[in-house]
């Protein structure tokens, strides 16, 4: 068990090191995130909406978009040079390897998350709620859903022709659950309703992550194996 | 029909598999076109009953009769999907080709199905409720449905190498069956927090009898239907393997430059 | 292909012609129940047209890989 999580780290690490030489993905979701919100304020008359009101609904518009932009990445990255051929003749069972993927994605796009909640807070003055804990855990089961679920299709559309522009329309249909609860319980929490009152939202959200960290796991080796 | 397994056998000069497939062949056919005359025989009973038999719907009219084809539509594009799911998941479990063809034959099935769904459902929603879409459940269940199944074939057809490409569909379908339940929860949740016009239920205890009847005549016939067209797109995706499979053993140059670009 | 329109078509004059024998609407005013008759029928088209058309795709590989095994 030790030897496992050691190799989800491993593969974990490998990622982040190399995103930690370039900045390359964070500098570009995260310059996606801020510009998101200054298009959105544009885009709306302040005289019939103000963007607080529809904050939660646009944050979690946003992180999917951004994200979708990082974990496009995911894979184009080790077709360069052959490093999925590598990757894959490491000892490395295959779903400790995408569980590394998860990993690694899950940490870089939970700080494009974080990055988002601060932008609208400050932009458009979204009070964040005096305790973050609830809130905290909705973004996170959130992300981690979203990641699992991205990481698997994107080793799908890494091995097609259509590439990227293929990525939404395999993954938007399935996150509508992801945005219903998380936009739900998002909106629900910054505007101060006790968090017991989202209890059924983190539930469906807990269901919807461990399903998609379930299907990555065991169809993660039908679609790198060749 | 002994003549003929028995032409077919020198002929090709196939071995037991071959000859063994041949005659799944001709079950495939047999089931194909009986189950259809009977679906067909049943389609003529039910549009008689929807158009000269069945009582008008006192509140919402004349259009609730495309509530006939709406359901039963609904019902197989669902079964469509659910036999997506299973022959995928087998198909990646024991790696046989034909589990992947039932699933391409369903997947095309589904679509065409969700496509009627679709179209139906705005139809009757536009005299019903005054307006084309209402987010609806199921309508919205629908909807995604038909995306899940674009994104099926669009993966599909996407990879240079061919096996590739049905083992990603394989895993779009699986994904998509597992998350369905998920996403209905969501369109129904997402419903009761959000007060919508109110919609005249036409299915429920409150249904004339005559109508229930006209309802399971349409599913039964839409089933069967489907059913044998599902087994002939079967078959003939089963063929058109064992053409490729001939053609490369022979050397044919059109297939032979086919396996180069799909290699 | 020109017999599955023609049969569609006869369908849906069939069905304009013997219709209204069906118990009348109670709102009753003729354009609207028209516009009634309209829809049912474009739903019903549709879905025959959309039911042969996947028949017919399925026809056509059939007779192409058929020519193919057995030329």
């Amino acid at each position: 068990m030790r030897g496992y999580l050691r190799q989800v780290w491993t593969i974990a690490w490998k990622d982040l090191r190399v995103e930690l030489r370039t900045w390359e993905r964070l500098a570009a979701m995260g310059a996606f995130v801020v510009l998101a919100a200054v298009l959105f304020n544009y885009a709306m008359d302040r005289g019939i909406v103000h963007p607080r009101e529809i904050a939660a609904g646009l944050i979690w518009v946003t992180i999917v978009l951004a994200g979708l932009m990082g974990l496009a990445r995911t894979f184009e990255l080790e077709k360069e040079d052959g490093a999925m051929e590598g990757l894959l003749v490491a000892p490395v069972p295959r779903d400790a390897l995408y569980l590394g993927k998860v990993l690694s994605n899950s940490i870089l796009l939970g700080g494009v998350v974080l990055l988002t909640v601060a932008v609208f807070a400050l932009f458009f003055q979204v009070a964040l709620p005096s305790n973050p804990l609830p809130l905290m855990a909705v973004l996170a089961l959130g992300t981690v859903g979203f990641v699992a679920l991205g990481t698997l299709f994107s080793g799908i559309t890494a091995g097609s022709r259509m590439g990227g522009s293929l990525l939404p329309v395999l993954l938007f249909p399935l996150l509508v659950p992801l945005v219903t609860f998380g936009s739900a319980s998002t909106a629900h929490l910054l505007a101060g309703f006790p968090p017991g009152e989202s209890a059924y939202s983190l539930r469906v959200l807990t269901a919807f992550t461990l399903v998609a960290l379930t299907a990555g796991v065991v169809l993660f080796r039908f679609i790198v194996e060749d | 029909m002994e003549k003929r397994r028995g032409r077919f056998q020198v002929k090709a000069e196939a071995t037991r598999r071959e000859a063994s497939s041949h005659m799944t062949l001709r079950a495939v056919r047999w089931w194909g076109l009986s189950l259809g005359a009977v679906g067909v025989a049943l389609t003529i009973v039910f549009h008689w009953q929807v158009f000269f038999w069945v009582p008008t719907e006192a509140s919402m009219g004349i259009v609730q009769r495309i509530f006939y084809i709406h359901l039963p539509g609904a019902w197989v594009a669902f079964l469509a999907f659910g036999i997506v799911a299973l022959c995928s998941a087998v198909y990646l479990w024991l790696g046989e080709e034909k589990l992947d063809h039932a699933a391409l034959a369903a997947a095309e099935g589904g679509m065409v199905f969700t496509t009627i769904v679709l179209v139906s459902g705005p139809l009757w929603a536009r005299l019903a409720w005054g307006t084309w879409w209402t987010w609806e459940p199921r309508l919205t269940l629908t909807l995604l449905l038909w995306f899940i199944y674009l994104g099926y074939f669009l993966v599909r057809n996407s990879t240079q190498n061919r096996d590739r490409g049905r083992k990603f569909a394989a895993v779009v379908g699986i994904v998509g069956a597992l998350n369905i339940p998920l996403i209905h929860m969501s369109v129904l949740w997402f419903r009761s927090l959000h007060p919508q016009p109110v919609v005249a239920r036409t299915d429920g205890p409150q249904l004339h009898p005559d109508m229930a009847t006209t309802v399971f005549t349409a599913l039964g016939a839409w089933t069967l239907v489907f059913l044998s067209l599902f087994i002939l797109r079967y078959g003939t995706a089963r063929l058109e393997a064992r053409a490729e499979r001939t053609s490369v053993d022979m050397g044919d140059p059109l297939s032979a430059e086919q396996g180069a670009v799909t290699s | 292909m020109i017999r599955v329109v023609l049969m569609i078509l006869a369908l849906v004059a069939l069905g304009l012609g013997l219709a209204p024998g069906t118990e009348a609407l109670q709102t009753g005013d003729a354009p609207r129940q028209m516009r009634h008759f309209w829809h049912v029928f474009a739903a019903y088209a549709l879905a025959w047209l959309l039911v042969f058309g996947w028949a017919a795709s399925i026809a056509r590989r059939l007779k192409r890989v058929e020519d193919r095994l057995d030329p």
